[in-house]
């Protein structure tokens, strides 16, 4: 009998919890604050970009209350998980949207989540501002509502594929990248096209898993093959132990790498095994622009910790999302959207304007790692 | 040729770090038939306690390796005693469920801010890695040492199975846990020296990977758990040395799939040959043949 | 008597829609929550199916998920490809699931206990990686721009039809020609029904109506990529029916419906809790399991009647403990 009890009492705070906190939102009131959602992995698999991303808008919200907010009210950040899945992404929005009534979202940081997110937006009217996601896909999947202000895999696989042809004089490459995962996949693949089409060739062409630790099966195969120079386009967390295995095989050929080498993680990681090596990435903490080093001491000086690609990124974003509201003169969604439109904006991360398909129109920053830093080389645009 | 001989050792690097693991699966297996979900992320913990003794106290090696077991050990028990023993008697998938939630509690639990974190963390060098080159081949010493030391708890694991008295206990309770208990076994004993030594094991295996692999993070376990359990499995329920060997056995495979087949197919064609011999082999490679009575 | 019992049915899911479009319209239901109701929805039909192979038939089946990428691909591909009806997209990625699952589970169901789970789980990771290795669908990339066609409607009436199929099938004597497999194999073979052939049935019904749930998240999500149908995804489709109750239906749709929950309701109840939302879910499955090991129905199913007496047994309660410790 006592049993029974417990069988009705589990069920019968079950069922008040879920309704109370579903169907318990309270009545519109004329909002105090401009609240804008951030739809990012707090959990899942990918809960290091969770984190970079708190820290990044978190950092850009502070400062631009600090200077009075927009429109005069403060901006008022929900942070809202997505758990790095499409499905969850789709609903964390649509919550954002119905229950925390935000005017604009910025997220998710990963392809699998972001895609997913757009249709939600725009069905809604609210403008997403995608950070760091590089997928191609993302604005014309997610419809006009949707503004991604990372360069795209193509572009930054020309970009690079160019740097390492024209300028370092390379013309036998390898490549090693993941093909589980959206990210290295494209910009692998993006690489080898643009590569070959400038007249090098690519001598080795070998994929892992998700959740490999031992990769010297490929670099015995890379080795053998000799080549110049070996992109491993993939997230810093695999690539520190890559190229760690790979200086430690012996191979001696020059690393490169793109956006997701910017973390400084990866050189803590993999140590001296990453020195000398060339990537393509937002910013650099090195670049002698006056705006980046306030940035970056400030980030720093904040939380001890040195700016990464995916928190600049939300940082940018938010300054972007929060000059088009600015300029929209109101919260609107619309109005917001026709805004992003003609942003013409100087971030972290270069001037941010926005093409036909909402992808920003950007420099690409090409960095050297030298001495455990990302030493800033030359700005490329495509 | 050195090609290949060079491709043979990336197999049993890989290969003793299923082994490792895939005994501890084996051993609870087979005493308590739960396929322990947990026991990746009790690997997972147990490099992460690692990564603590090695930075905050900076122990020796042995030290570091000693702690680290017992401190798992002590974790695999008391998951045993918090959310399997309530579960003895009931259905095994329920038993299941509840390790599949262990680990969910795990691996979230300290991916929290205070504990390890979202991030990756480098893990610290304890022994420096030297690779020695015989013949134009290369191997480094921790490749060395993760293989010894999957032979040497092999070997004594199967004497302490066969010379001692609670080895005994352990084999008849997994043959039979109700006549076990009839001649005087004390089987909730019996089963947490199972997990006990399971998970000890797991523990060396997370100091020996965070020193091949210095990247540790909370979801480190689960790909390797997943590998493990099914080299447990094929070598057939319950027997050490058969874990052992289709543990390597395993990384053998992926290594020769990926070197000379396609590294792009490699997880699905190492599945394929698993369920090739499972099909024609039921019982496990190494397994015996029952005779199922109505 | 049989059809006053179906019309009686008829009307009250009728009546059930009714009061959600009324919700709906009244605002109380907003996107977000028919949102949710989508996904459980969808959950519900996944647990009905996984149930029939894992509940009924007995089989621990560890890569249910790999069937229901294989009926997303499949209804996508002729969604985009040969632009059909979403009907007709749903029918082919059930057959094409269906006709798989009997190539497959041929070999595999003579397989026992761990064994079969096994190469279950295998199979789930051999689909993955075909599907990230066939460029022409996208690889890890993902499959875009497959239409929005599912709406909270139509998830409704699958749920409805789906519920009905499942359960006159159990009650069929097919149904319990199937559990009688699972209690005891060699004694079915004595009754003169071939085991195997029972297994694969109940394995390919199983595997069309999660194919079914997968081209509805398809055309729902619009985005499909393989590594959502990983392993964690096969498991967490059994965490489900366990929790519910192994064989029970009804219990299905329960377990499915709260776990769906749990995360969002989780989500509203504050914003400092995301973190660790998946720890507090993780701690939830254990705490259940431990109080409830044959899940919050046991093999029972939930009916009208069953509501009743346990009303009937709650109020004795309070009236009194001894009078019920009488009628025992």
């Amino acid at each position: 009998m006592k049993k029974l009890f417990k069988k009705a009492l589990a069920v019968l705070g079950v069922a008040t919890l879920a309704l109370g906190s579903l169907a318990g939102c309270g009545a519109a009131k004329e909002a105090e604050t401009i609240k804008i959602g951030l739809c990012i992995p707090i959990t899942g698999n990918m809960p290091d970009s969770g984190k970079l991303a708190t820290w990044g808008s978190q950092m850009a919200a502070d400062e631009i209350n600090a200077k009075g907010g927009v429109l005069g009210k403060k901006v008022e950040l929900v942070f809202e998980d997505d758990n790095n899945k499409g499905d969850k992404a789709a609903t964390a929005v649509q919550k954002l949207i119905d229950k925390d009534k935000v005017v604009a979202i910025v997220g998710s940081a990963h392809t699998v989540a972001a895609l997913p997110m757009g249709p939600v937006c725009t069905q809604n009217k609210i403008p997403l501002i995608s950070p760091n996601p590089t997928n191609v896909k993302i604005t014309s999947v997610g419809g006009e509502y949707v503004f991604q202000i990372q360069f795209t895999d193509p572009v930054q696989a020309a970009v690079l594929a160019d740097y390492t042809y024209d300028d370092l004089k390379y013309t036998k490459a390898a490549v090693l990248y993941n093909i589980s995962n959206d990210y290295p996949k494209a910009l692998a693949e993006a690489f080898v096209a643009s590569f070959e089409s400038k007249g090098g060739t690519i001598i080795a062409n070998e994929t892992y898993n998700e959740g490999d630790t031992d990769f010297k099966v490929q670099l015995t195969k890379i080795k053998e093959a000799d080549p110049e120079v070996i992109l491993f386009p993939d997230l810093y967390a695999n690539v520190s132990l890559i190229v760690k295995q790979a200086r430690e095989m012996g191979i001696t050929a020059q690393f490169i790498g793109g956006d997701g080498w910017a973390n400084h993680k990866l050189i803590d990681i993999a140590g001296d095994a990453t020195e000398g090596a060339i990537l393509t990435t937002s910013m650099s903490v090195e670049d002698p622009d006056e705006k980046v080093q306030k940035f970056v001491s400030d980030y720093k000086a904040l939380y001890q910790d040195e700016p990464a690609n995916t928190s600049t990124m939300f940082y940018d974003a938010m300054y972007v999302i929060c000059d088009a509201i600015e300029r929209a003169g109101t919260t609107d969604g619309a109005a917001i959207k026709e805004a992003l439109k003609t942003t013409d904006l100087d971030c972290i991360t270069g001037n941010i304007t926005f093409d036909e398909e909402r992808h920003a129109n950007k420099e690409i920053v090409i960095a050297q790692i030298e001495n455990g830093s990302y030493k800033f080389i030359t700005k490329k645009k495509h | 040729m050195k090609i290949f001989i060079h491709q043979i050792i990336n197999g049993f690097a890989l290969g003793s770090v299923y082994a490792l693991l895939a005994i501890g699966y084996s051993m609870v297996y087979g005493i308590i038939n739960l396929v322990n979900f947990a026991h990746g992320s009790v690997y997972m913990v147990s490099a992460f306690i690692g990564l603590f003794l090695a930075t905050r106290l900076s122990l020796p090696f042995t030290m570091i390796l000693i702690i680290v077991m017992l401190a798992s050990a002590f974790i695999g028990m008391s998951i045993e005693k918090i959310a399997y023993k309530p579960l003895r008697n009931s259905p095994k998938v329920a038993l299941f469920i509840t390790a599949i939630g262990m680990s969910m509690v795990l691996e979230n639990g300290l991916r929290v801010n205070f504990l390890a974190g979202p991030n990756p963390w480098p893990f610290p060098t304890i022994i420096e890695t030297v690779n020695y080159e015989i013949g134009g081949v290369s191997i480094s010493n921790l490749q060395i040492l993760t293989f010894a030391v999957v032979v040497v708890c092999t070997l004594l694991l199967q004497l302490f199975l066969f010379k001692t008295k609670t080895g005994c206990a352990m084999r008849v309770v997994s043959y039979d846990k109700d006549a076990a208990a009839l001649m005087g076994i004390n089987v909730n004993k019996v089963i947490s020296i199972t997990f006990a030594i399971g998970s000890g094991l797991a523990g060396a295996a997370g100091i020996l990977v965070g020193m091949m692999y210095p990247k540790i993070d909370t979801l480190m376990g689960v790909m390797p758990g997943l590998k493990a359990f099914i080299a447990a499995i094929m070598g057939g329920i319950g027997n050490v040395p058969a874990a052992m060997f289709s543990g390597i056995f395993i990384g053998f495979t992926e290594a020769m799939t990926k070197a000379y087949v396609s590294s792009r197919m490699s997880d699905a064609i190492s599945f394929i040959i698993l369920i090739i011999i499972l099909i024609f082999k039921p019982e496990g490679l190494f397994g015996k043949k029952k005779i199922e009575k109505v | 008597m049989k059809i006053k019992k179906k019309l009686i049915i008829l009307i009250s899911v009728l009546i059930a829609y009714g009061l959600l479009q009324g919700l709906i319209a009244l605002g109380i239901v907003d996107n977000y929550f028919r949102r949710i109701l989508v996904s459980i929805g969808i959950n519900i039909i996944i647990a009905l199916s996984l149930n029939l192979i894992v509940g009924i038939t007995g089989q621990l089946s560890m890569g249910h998920a790999a069937f229901m990428s294989i009926g997303a691909y499949a209804s996508a591909v002729s969604s985009v490809a040969l632009h059909t009806p979403l009907v007709v997209s749903l029918l082919i990625g059930c057959i094409v699931s269906g006709i798989i699952a009997a190539i497959v589970g041929y070999p595999i169901l003579r397989l026992k206990g761990g064994y079969f789970s096994m190469c279950t789980l295998g199979f789930g990771e051999i689909v993955k990686v075909a599907f990230q290795n066939i460029d022409s669908l996208g690889g890890a990339r993902g499959y875009t721009g497959i239409p929005a066609s599912v709406n909270l409607t139509f998830v409704f009436f699958s749920v409805v039809i789906v519920f009905l199929i499942v359960t006159n099938l159990v009650n069929s004597s097919f149904g319990r020609t199937l559990r009688s497999v699972k209690d005891n194999e060699i004694a079915t073979e004595a009754m003169g029904n071939k085991a195997q052939n029972y297994k694969m049935l109940g394995f390919i019904t199983g595997s069309i109506i999660v194919a079914f749930a997968g081209g509805l998240y398809a055309h729902y999500i619009t985005y499909i990529e393989p590594a959502m149908f990983n392993y964690s995804k096969s498991t967490e489709f059994l965490t489900f029916i366990v929790l519910g109750g192994i064989g029970s239906n009804t219990g299905s749709i329960i377990g499915s419906t709260i776990l769906t929950l749990i995360p969002e309701v989780l989500r509203n109840i504050s914003s400092e809790l995301n973190e660790l939302r998946m720890f507090i879910y993780g701690v939830i499955i254990i705490i259940m399991m431990i109080f409830r090991p044959q899940g919050l129905l046991g093999t029972n199913e939930l009916t009208i009647a069953g509501i009743k007496r346990f009303i009937i047994k709650v109020k004795s309660r309070f009236a009194g403990k001894n009078k019920i410790q009488k009628e025992v």
